[in-house]
């Protein structure tokens, strides 16, 4: 696919204590925000951190703007404009919520004070409690947290793991909604998720991951809900 | 020995033991390894500044600088030999490796200068302050005012400079520091460079007020790790507060039992504690992750 | 059996390195031809601390604990014998006993309240016990002689005969450093030697086996004290004084580096370990004072270069020399046997079980009952709390409420190793394996027969029990090159199915899995649900945690779901698929549609 931000192929993860990926090819467009489904132990994890770096790979390619970066050091995937959100959100727990924002940015002070302003619209609850240690804050501010800190060190593609995981539904909901938000400023999503409905809400495609190989590929809309609930969950 | 004098000396050796174990503690938060040779490193800062002050005329408070860039440079060569090429081992490993380099210290500066206890330079030259009435010794003064000044700036750098906030995260999860892009490497390497500068500047202190021996450092690095560990494993103000406890304990007891009875019950004392208390008197650090 | 004998020492000399055989000799020629007065004498102290380090590798190497009281140990010993020596005028078969029996006595003493603690606290706490006892020998001067000491220590005398020096001496020194590495070696070798290593290295997953890693701690860290206290005595008798010298800090930081140059694990490690640090002084003579900076080059030289220690490194240099052909793989048993032994009597009943952490409800009111040849399938969202009921089936928590009661029988708050021991098998989310070990060795640790059993040679019973093993595993679908290669260089898959065999190779009754398909691809997915079935068919009962709900239809006889630690449906795999509460849990409140599927 040309003109893809992130193009994937062929990608192998294999040793180890990891879940296998057994050849995936997928992309994401400029803006675009693409939901990955599927099981526990699917591999869906495990795919967001060997984008970012945090696993070493097998074989296959990882081009980010045209650029391989597969061998490439976290720190310069990171520079290029990837941002990570884990699964388990894992901010800096003794560090204050601005903090949190401020260590992630690469940026010299007055544009990293502008991005954090940004954050702050993006997540008014952090503003708010901005120099609340992160350990204090509710299981929802934290995964804003850990959204706003990826986004401040990668702002062009948004890798985020489960980020609705654990909450309730109507932060889970706002979690989700805000991503549209990310990605009406130019921002391309990459993110995992359970939660099919609600997901299928805000992105743009749907990628769907069984046993480490794509199942299914398409356009995320409401009637495809069924179909993907299906084959993530139930393996039809 | 007058309670002034008494208080003054378990000021002045609790403010150096919080030196050593504040750069003990910087290193285990961001490695996670055990420094055997911390006390190794103070003694080696405290003989470079006899040799420093043997070359050249200058007062401590100068020395004292330059000492500590010196010997922060020598972290980052003692980083490279004995933590880097072991970081993937247990950490045992690195644990043997630092008792190894403190015995090549301690060995390279009894072969150097010899066995015998040396003085180092003073801070400030000139004799007694006299403050209202009171006669206060002048160098444990300035041993206190140059630690606070350490220690402040320390905290100053941590937690007000985005350097220190890197510092910071590398140590709560080196892993998720790497994936917000620091680079964790170069981060542990200035960590041991902080470290070790502030164990030289230990060294200095050291030197004037009791003199120093190569054969010192283990004995400053058992006062530095019972420190940290009473001060709850890896606790800033945990250690300075640990290091106060220890220095006084040994001053009072030393002066009415004698020395060796204090360090026996000093040690007896850390059998109880950890007993009652499997993680230290002051406990572990809290919210690691929420 | 004479045969069996023989062909057991046959086994050992061949597993013997060729370099090993050729030093021995060298040194045997050097001290019996060589040697003078002077360096026999040296020898005998380096047989001296041969001993005290491998009483130290049991503790540092096997139990894997940075213990830094080692030389308290010896101390304590040297002390003893001198007191007992001189002041009762004992004899040395009194003495030495007595040595070895303090020390042992010392650390079991202080073993109940140090041994729990962790790493750095237990190596603080270990060198606190040491310093203690060097302040107290120095304080207590009308015992110990204060820092003078005791002098006056009469050389070793046996049957009316004084051994004061030369190839008696040696004799002695040696012939006791030969019974005690027997000693040792025959501790580690066989099954109980996985099981330390397993106990070392993944005490969770040694646990869920059945191993008391705690007992086995203790064992270890008073043995080896016991071998502190017999090197010590027979120091006070070579020196013929005892000072606090024996107590300092130097003791113990020469015994960690001989462990640690010589290699962790290995009676051979300790001794030449021994030697070699004994003589370099000697050998560094030359460089005057920069002599011990030489040694500490070398260790720390040593560590970079070969962190598992010369032995280690003789081991790979054999390897090169010697390129022998792999372990030849055991015989693997007809496939005949059935891979479960499990009564179908068994019954397994949970009531009110409840877990808080914190302020959070993990576990709520959760009761089951499951019987042999059942397959429960527990379902749920992330966090609705179903690791945390195994955990707590399992003994890896204790229940703040409820009971578990297997076969009559309430287990709740039990100790993991007890509970597996009653049998109930466990496989982890993440595979826990001993990383460093094949993959027939991960599953012959759990032989429990072959660890207890006491009747005979320890590599016999380590050969049945990787016989016993290779039968799991190549039922497993685990080929016999996959068996001998070390487990983390596996992939995941095939690491699962380790996990499962070692498992079944404790013979359980109850079998408890945590998302064992979560990895696998499609074919080893089918793979495990025939062997899942099998096991129940032959009378297990299963627990098995899964989120892909193919994976469970048709395979789990019932289906119980939970969120936020309740339960809210239970039934037939088909009937809770179609449970709306079940539908919403997973994937959340469907938006305005009402058709669930």
């Amino acid at each position: 696919m040309t003109g893809a931000l992130l193009s994937v192929e062929g990608l192998v993860v294999a040793y180890g204590p990891m879940p296998a990926l057994r050849g995936v090819t997928f992309s994401v467009g400029p803006g675009e925000v693409s939901a990955l489904f599927g099981p526990n132990g699917a591999g869906k994890s495990t795919l967001l951190k060997a984008i970012i770096g945090l696993v070493p790979i097998r074989a296959g390619r990882i081009r980010f703007d045209g650029q391989a970066i597969e061998g490439m050091a976290v720190e310069r995937r990171v520079a290029l404009g990837l941002g990570y959100a884990p699964e388990g959100r894992r901010v800096f727990a003794g560090m204050t919520v601005r903090e949190n924002l401020e260590v992630a940015s690469p940026a010299a002070r007055p544009e990293r004070a502008r991005r954090i302003a940004e954050i702050y619209r993006l997540f008014p609850a952090l503003g708010e409690n901005a120099t609340a240690n992160a350990w204090q804050l509710s299981g929802g501010q934290q995964q804003m947290l850990a959204v706003g800190r990826a986004l401040i060190a990668g702002s062009r593609l948004l890798l985020l793991d489960e980020p609705s995981l654990g909450l309730a539904p109507k932060t889970s909901r706002d979690l989700l909604a805000s991503i549209r938000s990310i990605a009406a400023a130019g921002t391309s999503v990459l993110f995992a998720e359970q939660k099919v409905p609600a997901a299928l809400q805000v992105a743009d495609h749907a990628v769907v991951l069984r046993a480490g190989e794509i199942v299914h590929a398409g356009r995320a809309d409401a009637a495809s809900a069924q179909t993907i609930m299906e084959r993530s969950f139930l393996g039809a | 020995m007058s309670a002034i004098q008494l208080t003054a000396n378990g000021l002045a050796l609790g403010a150096s033991y919080a030196l050593v174990a504040l750069g003990f503690v910087l290193i285990v938060n961001a490695t996670g390894a055990v420094n055997f040779a911390q006390g190794d490193l103070a003694v080696a800062g405290g003989f470079l500044t006899v040799a420093l002050a043997g070359v050249v005329n200058l007062p401590g408070v100068v020395l004292l600088p330059i000492a500590m860039v010196a010997m922060a440079g020598f972290g980052v060569a003692f980083a490279y030999l004995a933590y880097f090429p072991l970081r993937h081992q247990p950490p045992a490993t690195v644990f043997i490796s630092t008792i190894a380099f403190g015995i090549v210290l301690e060995n390279g500066a009894n072969g150097l200068f010899g066995a015998a206890p040396r003085l180092g330079p003073p801070l400030l030259p000139g004799g007694p302050v006299e403050l209202s009435g009171l006669i206060l010794p002048r160098q444990s003064l300035a041993i206190v005012a140059v630690t606070c000044v350490l220690i402040a700036g320390l905290q100053f750098v941590l937690m007000h400079t985005q350097f220190g906030r890197r510092l910071r995260a590398t140590a709560q999860d080196a892993e998720m520091a790497r994936a917000v892009g620091i680079p964790v490497g170069a981060m542990i390497a200035w960590t041991f460079a902080l470290a070790i500068g502030l164990a030289g500047a230990a060294g200095m202190l050291l030197s004037n007020q009791f003199f120093i021996a190569p054969g010192d450092g283990t004995n400053l690095m058992l006062k530095a790790y019972i420190a940290v560990t009473i001060g709850g494993w890896g606790r800033i103000w945990g250690a300075v507060a640990g290091a106060l406890i220890v220095a006084f304990f040994e001053t009072i007891l030393a002066v009415l039992l004698s020395q060796s009875a204090a360090e026996m019950f000093l040690y007896l004392a850390v059998l109880v504690v950890l007993g009652l208390r499997p993680r230290g008197l002051l406990g572990e650090t809290i919210g690691r992750r929420a | 059996m004479p045969t069996a004998w023989r062909k057991n020492a046959a086994r050992a000399a061949a597993g013997l390195n060729p370099l090993y055989a050729a030093g021995t000799v060298f040194l045997v020629v050097y001290a019996l031809v060589f040697a003078d007065s002077y360096d026999q004498r040296i020898l005998a102290i380096a047989g001296i601390y041969a001993l005290l380090v491998i009483g130290y590798q049991l503790v540092f190497g096997h139990a894997g604990a940075i213990s830094l009281a080692q030389a308290a140990f010896f101390g304590l010993g040297a002390y003893v014998t001198a007191l007992l020596a001189t002041r009762l005028g004992l004899p040395f078969l009194v003495t030495f006993p007595a040595s070895l029996a303090a020390a042992a006595a010392l650390a079991a003493l202080v073993a109940l309240p140090v041994l729990r603690l962790e790493s750095h606290y237990f190596a603080l706490a270990t060198l606190a016990i040491g310093q203690a006892a060097l302040a107290a020998a120095v304080n207590w001067e009308s015992l110990t002689g204060g820092g003078g000491g005791l002098g006056g220590v009469p050389p070793v005398s046996l049957f009316g005969f004084a051994i004061t020096r030369g190839v008696w001496l040696l004799a002695l020194i040696w012939g006791l450093v030969a019974v005690g590495g027997a000693v040792a070696w025959l501790l580690i070798r066989g099954p109980r030697g996985l099981a330390i290593r397993a106990a070392r290295e993944a005490p969770m997953a040694a646990g869920a086996v059945g191993i008391d890693a705690g007992r086995m701690r203790f064992t270890l860290f008073v043995l080896g004290a016991a071998y502190g206290g017999g090197a010590g005595a027979l120091h006070a008798h070579l020196l013929g004084v005892v000072s606090p010298e024996v107590l300092r800090l130097p003791v113990m930081v020469s015994c960690l580096a001989m462990t640690i140059i010589g290699g962790r694990t290995r009676v051979a490690g300790a001794i030449i370990g021994a030697l070699l640090l004994v003589h370099l002084p000697e050998w560094f003579r030359f460089a005057e004072r920069f002599g011990p900076l030489v040694y500490g080059l070398a260790l720390l030289a040593t560590i970079i270069a070969a962190p598992d220690g010369l032995t280690g490194a003789a081991a790979r240099l054999r390897q090169f020399l010697w390129p022998g052909a792999p372990p030849p793989p055991p015989e693997i048993p007809p496939r005949a046997g059935s891979l479960s032994h499990a009564p179908a009597s068994t019954e397994l009943k949970v009531s009110d079980l409840s877990k808080r952490f914190g302020g959070v409800a993990a576990v709520r009111d959760v009761s089951f009952t499951l019987r042999g040849g059942e397959i429960l399938g527990l379902i749920g969202p992330n966090g609705s709390g179903k690791t945390t009921i195994l955990n707590l089936i399992t003994g890896i928590e204790r229940p703040d409420g409820g009971r578990i009661v297997l076969n009559g029988e309430d287990i709740a708050g039990w100790n993991p190793h007890r509970i597996a021991r009653r049998g109930i098998g466990r496989a982890f989310q993440t595979p826990m394996l001993v990383e460093s070990m094949t993959a027939l060795d991960n599953v012959a640790l759990a032989n429990q027969t072959a660890l207890n059993a006491r009747a005979y040679y320890p590599g016999r019973r380590l050969a049945d029990a990787r016989a016993e093993a290779a039968s799991f595993l190549d039922r497993l679908e685990i080929g016999s090159s996959a068996m001998h290669r070390r487990v983390a260089e596996l992939p995941h898959g095939a690491r699962r199915r380790v996990e499962i065999a070692r498992a079944l190779a404790a013979h359980p009754r109850i079998l408890v899995l945590d998302e064992p398909a979560a990895g696998l691809d499609e074919n080893e997915r089918e793979a495990l649900r025939s062997t899942l079935r099998d096991l129940a068919a032959q009378g297990m009962a299963l627990i098995v945690i899964e989120h892909d709900f193919h994976f469970l239809s048709g395979l789990a006889s019932r289906l119980i779901c939970l969120d936020a630690g309740q339960v809210i449906a239970q039934g037939t795999a088909d009937a809770v698929r179609r449970n709306r509460l079940v539908v919403a849990a997973f994937f959340g409140p469907t938006p305005g549609e009402d058709g669930a599927p």
